[in-house]
């Protein structure tokens, strides 16, 4: 292992898990908590993506499909079997297990032959899948989706502390402490509910889920992928099967994938071909992993919070600035105008693969 | 019956060809390897020796004949399954895992040779037993101050080490060597040539060796074979085949069309 650890990549990533372990207590409002749920929800499936692509340099265009296998598991389980717990987990278990079986067949199919094959494999199955899902609406509710009710304790009907608990609110702070603002205002209430709960459970499921890759990755099984990553020629010759190494993770991170997929169907209660299947977060995913930096799991944490908040966030911030220079910059001011937020976002990510080509966390990692 | 034939041999080759469209680049090449020897395979270039590597090591699939390992055929059998059985190969142009560490390259190799590479849950680093010894093989091999550089950050001879170290960590029954010390410095390569040369007479073990100067060869071999546009066209003890009038044939015509 060349990688010198890092300092400031391990402060960056403990950070962020920090931050959305105390993130309903720090920002207040459903939309601050919904967007750390995402973040969660997509650490594990892009950290799960990067297995295939950072690690095995296997390109996948399938993975948001198996990513709805599990979303459509858990919807369908809630659907037929009703909203308690031991369907959802049997909805996520088949989900599960449908991936790595399809993921197996393609491996088996496709990785034989050469490995852009396997794309363009994962490419076909995975349009027909998503016209399958959008085609049989009796079953899946077509291009509507599914709603469904999840267990009661991971609702926000169920109410488990008569008093609420205190939160901070840190744009409150400032004011706090230079005694300009109300003081009252920097304390927040956090209703202990069921939608905290489900929080907590997507949370903690995603640092379980993040251990288990990070320990994968520095196995002599991770160890093996990279060495086909680097020469698959020479990883073949000294004995290794390269084949089975690859179909190998190829189901792994399928597996994965959908568990994130179950996660998010928890979180959302609803699934749909645009939220949880579509062509547009397979590219959002392969940004993603290419920003936050190929080849380390921790790259997968940096570019998934970093994408959901500019997505989350650009437009509130362009706004203000809009507001900002409106009156003395009017041209300037044209170019932040909120609506112009995608092409701003298109523009970050530009640069940023521009001056890190290997990635956030490979430029924090060693500044090589 | 010569000793040949009484004799168990570790590796064999029966009529072993390959064509490539129209040409035949290895043309039947039948030939026993023993326990215990070092064999030098000479031959002008284009010969067929890097093929005739090749096929022997499963790199590519033969058009006729077969290749036994200790009497099994492995004719059939893919290059990976060919080092599980005990054939180790080092290349001639330097074939390494260019992004990782000289210790990772090796200890993959070593990890491969005892079929850990499926363990998920223990940590590769953790495995002091492949480590230790991966230090001690970059020890041997004069490369343990540079065992935490990446390989693309080695010199062309250190490469060429760190190509034979890969070979040695696999501890294979039939090693071979396509021109190990082939751009290596003066004084490196003698080194590199005495570790060649501690595998010679070990039983269980025989040594291929592919190999231009003339000099090595006389000093390393127990035995050449001559390969001259594919055909094996002399197998004998090292001064009696060089002195053959058809060797000297061979490597004057050779001479002659270079000028």
């Amino acid at each position: 292992m060349t990688a010198r650890r890092s300092w400031l990549l391990a402060a960056v990533v403990a950070a962020i898990l920090a931050a959305l372990a105390a993130a309903p207590f720090l920002f207040p409002g459903v939309r601050a908590m919904d967007t750390a749920a995402r973040i969660c929800v997509f650490i594990v499936l892009a950290a799960s993506y990067d297995l295939l692509l950072g690690y095995a340099g296997i390109v996948s265009f399938a993975h948001v499909m198996f990513f709805g296998m599990g979303a459509y598991g858990v919807a369908l389980a809630s659907t037929h079997l009703g909203r308690e717990a031991p369907g959802l987990v049997l909805g996520a278990g088949a989900g599960m297990a449908v991936a790595v079986v399809l993921a197996a067949l393609i491996g088996l199919f496709s990785l034989r032959v050469r490995a852009i094959f396997f794309a363009m494999i994962t490419l076909a199955v995975a349009s027909a899948v998503a016209v399958l899902v959008s085609q049989l609406s009796g079953l899946t509710g077509g291009e509507d989706g599914l709603s469904f009710q999840i267990p009661r304790a991971l609702s926000p009907a169920a109410k488990y502390l008569s008093e609420p608990l205190t939160g901070i609110d840190p744009a409150a702070l400032p004011g706090a402490i230079f005694g300009g603002g109300e003081t009252g205002g920097l304390f927040t209430e956090v209703k202990a509910n069921g939608k905290l709960a489900a929080y907590y459970l997507v949370f903690a499921s995603m640092l379980v889920l993040l251990a288990l890759m990070r320990r994968l990755t520095v196995s002599p099984f991770g160890s093996v992928l990279m060495a086909i990553r680097e020469n698959e020629f020479r990883a073949e010759a000294i004995g290794y099967r390269v084949v089975r190494y690859r179909i190998a993770v190829t189901c792994i991170s399928a597996g994965i994938a959908a568990l994130a997929g179950a996660l998010y169907a928890v979180w959302l209660r609803y699934v749909g071909p645009d939220t949880v299947l579509g062509f547009p977060i397979m590219v959002d995913l392969l940004l993603m992993v290419v920003i936050g930096g190929m080849g380390t799991i921790w790259g997968a944490v940096i570019g998934v919070t970093l994408f959901m908040l500019a997505r989350g966030y650009l437009q509130d911030l362009m706004a203000a600035a809009q507001g900002a220079v409106a009156a003395d910059l009017p041209a300037l001011a044209v170019f932040l105008e909120p609506d112009r937020w995608l092409m701003w976002l298109g523009i970050l990510f530009i640069l940023s693969v521009y001056f890190f080509p290997s990635g956030i966390a490979g430029r924090l990692k060693a500044g090589r | 019956m010569r000793r040949d034939e009484t004799e168990t041999a570790l590796l064999e080759t029966r009529g072993l060809t390959v064509r490539f469209g129209g040409h035949v680049a290895v043309d039947g090449v039948s030939c026993r390897f023993r326990e215990g020897e070092l064999t030098a395979i000479v031959g002008p270039n284009g010969a067929g020796k890097t093929t005739y590597f090749n096929l022997v090591s499963g790199q590519i699939r033969a058009s006729a004949g077969r290749v036994l390992l200790e009497g099994r055929d492995v004719t059939r059998l893919s290059a990976s399954a060919r080092t599980r059985r005990g054939m180790g190969r080092a290349f001639q142009l330097t074939n390494l895992f260019p992004g990782l560490s000289v210790l990772e390259n090796v200890r993959l190799a070593m990890q491969a040779r005892e079929g850990r590479g499926f363990r998920m849950f223990s940590r590769a680093m953790g495995d002091w037993e492949l480590l230790d010894e991966a230090e001690r093989l970059l020890q041997q091999v004069r490369l343990l101050s540079l065992a935490e550089m990446p390989v693309t950050a080695l010199s062309h001879g250190d490469q060429r080490k760190l190509e034979v170290a890969l070979l040695m960590a696999l501890e294979p029954r039939v090693f071979m060597f396509d021109e190990p010390t082939a751009g290596m410095s003066a004084d490196e390569a003698p080194h590199v040539l005495d570790l060649v040369a501690g595998l010679k007479g070990q039983p269980g073990r025989t040594v291929l060796l592919v190999e231009h100067k003339m000099d090595v060869i006389r000093e390393l071999a127990d035995r050449i074979i001559v390969l001259h546009n594919g055909v094996l066209l002399a197998d004998g003890p090292p001064d009696e085949v060089m002195d053959s009038e058809i060797v000297q044939e061979v490597y004057m015509g050779q001479a002659l069309t270079d000028v």
